[in-house]
């Protein structure tokens, strides 16, 4: 379609790219993924049509509250697309390896360059203008909505100057960190601005009923106050996506500007020397001399292992840190509901389903790391172990720093009431066994770095039985703990039976 | 399988079989190395010879067919097997994040070695190979050869009876296969029975005793060099042109 060696000849085959790689993440393949993916448009477009009509009615006017929103959701937004540029700009850098086949070509270095940032300025803009554009589509056939057109344009070109900025970021970082370590820290901000956001969203449930409406007001009060300067230069744009056209055509020159010349900035004698400051790394390690003793013990071996490629892996931390934090909302209201009616064993119940939860969560997460994602699988099947062995070490090193962690709930459960903290104490110890159990059966093996992607490898009726399980566990313990024992045998029943047929339905054994 | 375990030999293979779908990889094959010898098993991509190492060191089931090492039963008691086994593919099997002393505590911790000698033994094979300055950092920023040197250390650390090697110079510069080379030399000449396969025909001419050259699962030739330049044909001929005029033989 495009002359080879072209710049959009080169964008065409770095989108490919980006897309294949999207692709190998997804399990369905053929034509069922088509029909998915056309049903997932079509749901996208009538949500989109159903917020332009919403839209449609709101004329966007230039005042400190809008000024301000916008603002803000453009800082939060941009933050979001920051970490994906910095990820980005490593992978297509240093990760995917074939820049050196690109720079070895006789194309001109600018032009690989500038392509591979644009396309990343794209890729990190892609989600959100999919997003949007479901809502942009309709904006002409609205009434009032084309006013709205200048979000779409808005968001792109923030995602320019965001990938500039970031490629400053990037080249600095890379200077003092790595690029490996790059990658890590910015894939640890986009989970921790994500928590912060969701975060963010619940804090009204913290708050007492009573005090929702003046808290509200005080926040909006200081947002507008803040970024809700219509006359700023911070205004421009949201200025621009309300659709003020000088506004408009402002942001985007400026952000394309900026955007070209943090290329141009990166760009100098980056053919050259690509390789140089990917070995700038964090400086060189002064040398460890210790000699430490071997210790015995194949359990201790294995389980050691374990947890020290955990504990190596700040970004696998990080996403499991990241499942407690999306649990804290739940806490926050039962706090909430503690403080608002007194300490009843309903209120106790919740908190210990909660934990059981939180706790089965975790050792799903931990045992499918260490058993499915096993670095070197070809080195345990040619040791001279039973696979089960091996299989129980592993199950240990998932389940026991949970297990461990939630001592702090049952001490505190054995304070109040001693049975509460028996019923905990079984429920979480029930929730783990069978997480890691399950993670045994139905193993899906994967890589580390797969880690968010593991449910969608897996078959989903394992996951499906494996959450309605955990569930049940928490289910169980909350009702008892509640002082409904008898009501609790039914999800024990139901969790014991499904665990029992997850049993019966794993995979044929491999040799 | 009527000869298995005959004293002095350390791998019997008796109609080896492997299918994966409507490929038979490979086809009833009989193999037959001898303890204390460095044994080359050459052949094209696709020939059968990763395959036949992997069902010996028990990462894959056969078929069809008898696995006897050093007269265990491989098949009937793989444990047995695998604890006088060592296995090293072409890829090294490494933890990123653990440094180079921690894997070779995790292997010698899998194959049951006691922590004293093992300590000591990893200390020897760590100086050896040049890794002992290297021991406490993380194997992800280790070179190719760092690596593969590393994972070599791992399968010596159990003091192997059978070492079995998957292309262990692929990769390498000469100054590291080197010394790979002479320490797979002075393992032999301490008794050890090596089977690598290569596609570096001039270290199978160098190093091996007897050369197996396989294709399609099958075993073509198997003898010394001055035997297989004799089934030839060519008196002088290298061990390149033996193989070629085999390869090209066996179709």
């Amino acid at each position: 379609m495009f002359a080879p060696g072209s710049a959009l000849w080169l964008l065409g085959h770095e989108m490919r790219l980006g897309w294949r790689g999207w692709r190998s993440a997804s399990k369905s393949r053929g034509p069922g993924s088509i029909v998915l993916y056309l049903f997932l448009g079509g749901f996208l477009l009538f949500i989109g049509c159903w917020a332009a009509r919403g839209l449609s009615y709101a004329a966007p006017e230039v005042t400190p509250l809008s000024i301000g929103m916008i603002t803000l959701a453009f800082l939060v937004l941009s933050t979001l697309m920051l970490s994906a540029a910095l990820v980005q700009t490593t992978d297509a850098l240093y990760q995917r390896g074939d820049l050196d086949l690109l720079l070895a070509s006789p194309l001109p270095p600018w032009r690989i360059l500038i392509v591979r940032m644009s396309a990343i300025a794209i890729n990190v803009a892609l989600f959100y203008l999919l997003l949007l554009g479901a809502i942009w589509v309709w904006l002409p056939f609205m009434g009032g909505g084309a006013r709205w057109m200048g979000l779409a344009p808005s968001v792109l070109a923030l995602s320019l100057l965001v990938t500039g900025i970031g490629l400053f970021v990037a080249r600095a970082m890379f200077a003092l960190i790595g690029p490996r370590n790059t990658r890590v820290a910015s894939q640890i901000l986009a989970g921790a601005v994500g928590a912060a956001i969701f975060l963010a969203f619940q804090t009204q449930n913290l708050v007492p009923r009573e005090d929702r409406g003046r808290v509200m007001g005080d926040a909006i009060a200081a947002l507008t106050q803040a970024l809700g300067q219509p006359e700023s230069l911070f205004a421009l744009p949201a200025r621009a996506a309300l659709g003020e056209p000088l506004a408009l055509g402002a942001w985007i020159v400026g952000c394309g500007l900026f955007f070209m010349f943090s290329v141009w900035w990166f760009g100098r004698g980056f053919s050259a020397n690509a390789a140089a400051i990917a070995s700038l790394g964090g400086g060189r390690k002064r040398a460890d001399t210790r000699v430490r003793e071997f210790r015995p013990g194949l359990a201790r071996a294995l389980v050691f292992k374990e947890w020290r490629l955990l504990a190596r892996d700040p970004l696998l931390l990080s996403q499991i840190a990241l499942q407690l934090i999306y649990l804290l909302p739940l806490f926050f209201i039962f706090a909430r509901d503690l403080g608002e009616e007194g300490f009843g064993r309903a209120q106790i119940g919740l908190f210990s389903g909660a934990f059981v939860l939180l706790s089965s969560t975790l050792a799903s997460s931990l045992a499918w790391l260490t058993v499915s994602a096993e670095d070197a699988p070809d080195l345990i099947a040619a040791a001279p172990l039973p696979r089960e062995q091996v299989e129980r070490a592993k199950a240990v090193a998932a389940g026991a720093p949970i297990a461990a962690l939630m001592l702090l709930p049952i001490a505190g459960a054995l304070f109040i009431d001693p049975m509460a903290a028996l019923w905990l104490a079984g429920g979480i110890g029930a929730a783990i066994i069978s997480a890691c159990l399950i993670a045994i059966w139905h193993q899906v093996p994967g890589s580390r770095r797969d880690f968010r992607r593991r449910r969608a490898q897996g078959s989903f009726g394992a996951a499906m039985g494996q959450g309605i399980v955990l569930m049940g566990w928490s289910a169980a313990t909350g009702l008892a703990v509640a002082g409904l024992p008898l009501a609790s045998i039914i999800p024990v029943l139901i969790s014991l039976g499904l665990t029992l047929a997850l049993n019966e339905s794993r995979p044929k054994e491999q040799a | 399988m009527d000869d298995a375990g005959v004293s002095g030999d350390a791998l019997h293979l008796r109609a080896l079989t492997k299918r994966f779908g409507d490929k038979v990889a490979v086809d009833a094959l009989d193999l037959d190395v001898r303890a204390g010898e460095l044994y080359a098993l050459l052949g094209p991509n696709g020939a059968g010879k990763t395959t036949t190492l992997r069902m010996v060191s028990g990462l894959l089931k056969p078929d069809a067919g008898a696995i006897s090492v050093f007269g265990i039963d491989a098949l009937a008691d793989p444990i047995a097997a695998k604890r006088i086994i060592a296995w090293l593919p072409d890829e090294p099997m490494l933890y990123d994040k653990l440094t180079a002393w921690e894997y070779l505590e995790f292997i010698a911790g899998l194959w049951g070695v006691a922590a004293k000698q093992a300590h000591a033994r990893a200390e020897e094979l760590l100086r050896l190979l040049d890794l002992w300055d290297h021991r406490n950092e993380r194997c992800e920023g280790f070179s190719r050869g760092m690596k593969q040197k590393t994972s070599l250390a791992g399968a010596l650390i159990h003091d192997p009876k059978l070492l079995m090697l998957d292309e262990p110079l692929t990769g390498l510069d000469a100054a590291i296969a080197r010394q790979v080379k002479d320490l797979l030399s002075a393992r032999v000449r301490e008794g050890a029975t090596i089977i690598l396969t290569t596609h570096i025909l001039e270290v199978a001419e160098r190093m091996a005793e007897r050369i197996g050259i396989i294709q399609h699962g099958k075993l073509l030739a198997e003898g010394t060099l001055a035997e297989l330049r004799g089934r030839a044909g060519g008196g002088q001929a290298s061990l390149e042109d033996v193989y070629l005029q085999l390869v090209g033989a066996g179709g």
